[in-house]
């Protein structure tokens, strides 16, 4: 995508339109994917999709509601709560706090 | 499929982008026989615009657009061929994209052949870029 952050990957067809791709872990910092990712996981708020590569291939977890945790103090606000596994903490992403962050970054690059 | 429900795309290449022009917006393309005229205005170079680095020997072709009162030229590394689709392969630009692709004139997304390319309106980008350089 022409103009965009190094975080913004590009755009992929996928089921009848198109999405924006994600590369979260530059984003948030952490370095990039390169061309290492491994799947790519489609966020849905409100009939806006959104793509995130990620670097393995999905899993996935039935998370109780008593295990659930308070919101990561992280400066970035994405995060709805979290959950404890092997003495990691995984924060739990809110699709809905991604898109604002990501509409806030692009607008101030604009 | 009738013809009304198609719309044909030229094709053209800037660094790492592949974009498309509605035939129905172009005056001529001009490759690189390019007419020198004191109408033409421009050249309007889409690397420069897309942010795309310049390249010392990078091929250039021009195609000529008629904007609201002036025909513009506007260089891109290659016109590479025309393409006809059907209108479900146009899309709108991810509306999460909008605030980086609204000024820079892409309008949609063009599924082509051999993979995605950005639809460029090129008469306001014309009068954005000519506002530009004038100021």
């Amino acid at each position: 995508m022409p103009r965009a952050p190094d975080f913004v990957r590009g755009i992929a067809s996928l089921r009848g339109g198109v999405v924006c791709v994600l590369d979260l872990a530059r984003m948030l910092g952490h370095g990039g994917l390169d061309d290492e990712w491994k799947s790519l996981l489609v966020v849905s708020v409100a009939n806006r999709r959104l793509g995130i590569l990620s670097d393995t291939l999905p899993d996935f977890e039935r998370v109780e509601a008593e295990e659930l945790l308070g919101v990561p103090n992280t400066d970035l606000e994405l995060y709805s709560g979290a959950v404890e596994r092997d003495g990691h903490l995984i924060g739990l992403l809110d699709p809905r706090k991604l898109f604002n962050h990501l509409e806030a970054r692009l607008l101030d690059r604009a | 499929m009738a013809k009304s429900e198609q719309a044909q795309f030229m094709c053209a290449r800037v660094g790492p982008y592949q974009l498309v022009f509605d035939l129905r917006t172009l005056l001529s393309i001009e490759g690189r026989a390019v007419v020198e005229h004191e109408a033409i205005r421009g050249p309007i170079h889409l690397r420069d615009w897309l942010g795309v680095p310049q390249e010392e020997n990078a091929p250039e072709e021009s195609l000529l657009i008629l904007g609201e009162s002036a025909v513009y030229r506007f260089i891109v590394d290659r016109i590479e061929r025309l393409e006809r689709h059907d209108l479900p392969r146009i899309h709108a630009i991810p509306e999460v994209l909008r605030a980086v692709a609204d000024p820079l004139f892409l309008r949609g997304v063009v599924e082509l052949d051999d993979g995605l390319a950005f639809l460029v309106d090129p008469k306001p980008l014309a009068l954005a870029t000519h506002i530009e350089s004038a100021s």
